[in-house]
């Protein structure tokens, strides 16, 4: 129960931490917000980002769980579309749709 | 819709001299027999392509009975406009781009479904930019696609999208198209493609979230 307690306000002080460095550059890196990320996302995956805006991205994602979650979860998504199975044709409705056909074909 | 395929009466029958210049031999060679109206022509283009075009079909429309429709109505097509075929594309891609634009209309037309209302997927942000609600992982266990419970999750969180959103997913996701030919399937702009695409994507995760996420501690 206390380490629950800890662990939460730990988390608290670590979104108030994040929140006060979007918009500036630490390190010479330009921090970005969640929404950032998000915004970005797609661009990321695909390689279609500057060095800079990269750089941005990935120290971001080492900071923030609950983008790595979110980044995670968006290829995820993705990979379960790229997944998914055909659905057979009914024999019924190909051998009709055979017949329609040759009907027509030899018309 | 416009096909960006174009068609010009080739008169005799034969093969126009055209298609041997951009189509493989075998698939001039395919197309001349279907000039022909040789039966054995006509079932090989069936067998390589009509499951496709079903799928393609029933992830637009989402009806097994509107995609049948579509299969159907995009073969009858090909019979017809055989004989104007210039071959500036393949059989395979000028039938999958009928198949495409006539689900699409398909789908228009019905309009049987009511959509769901969507929440903005940038709305899910604090006014600092943070996450709103706590992200978390999904569970390992529900991701297997083979599953048929996962499949249907999937396939009914697709055909709830909105309208412009559904399109690109099942364009890009679902069927593999480039950025390119959906910008010209679509007749939008390529970055509009790019722009949809990520909001689609977006939706669809927020939307799987909710079925998939771990519970919380």
């Amino acid at each position: 129960m206390r380490a629950r307690q800890e662990y939460n306000t730990m988390k608290r002080m670590m979104r108030r931490m994040m929140a006060w460095a979007f918009g500036r550059k630490i390190m010479g890196i330009q921090m970005v917000s969640c929404r950032e990320v998000s915004q970005v996302l797609q661009d990321y995956l695909d390689g279609e980002l500057s060095r800079a805006e990269r750089r941005s991205i990935t120290a971001h994602l080492a900071l923030c769980s609950e983008c790595r979650a979110f980044l995670s979860t968006y290829r995820e998504t993705l990979s379960l579309l790229g997944r998914l199975p055909s659905t057979p044709m009914s024999r019924k409705f190909s051998e009709g749709l055979e017949n329609l056909l040759l009907d027509r074909l030899s018309h | 819709m416009i096909l960006h395929v174009s068609w010009t009466i080739s008169g005799d029958g034969k093969p126009n001299p055209h298609l041997e210049a951009t189509l493989s031999e075998a698939e001039a060679a395919l197309v001349g027999r279907l000039v022909e109206r040789e039966e054995s022509a006509l079932l090989e283009v069936l067998t390589d392509h009509q499951s496709r075009i079903f799928n393609l079909a029933l992830r637009i429309t989402g009806s097994v009975e509107d995609a049948e429709e579509v299969t159907q109505d995009t073969f009858l097509r090909m019979l017809d406009k055989v004989q104007q075929f210039e071959g500036r594309a393949s059989l395979g891609t000028w039938l999958y781009r009928v198949g495409t634009n006539q689900a699409l209309m398909k789908r228009r037309s019905t309009g049987r479904r009511q959509e769901q209302s969507w929440d903005d997927p940038m709305a899910a942000f604090t006014e600092d930019g943070l996450h709103a609600t706590p992200i978390r992982k999904w569970r390992g266990s529900v991701l297997d696609i083979q599953k048929e419970e996962t499949a249907r999750i999937v396939r009914q969180a697709v055909d709830d999208l909105p309208e412009d959103y559904r399109n690109v997913i099942v364009l890009a996701d679902l069927e593999g198209r480039s950025r390119q030919e959906i910008a010209e399937i679509l007749e939008i702009s390529v970055p509009a493609v790019k722009s949809r695409l990520h909001r689609a994507r977006l939706a669809l995760r927020t939307k799987l979230a909710a079925e998939f996420e771990e519970a919380k501690e």
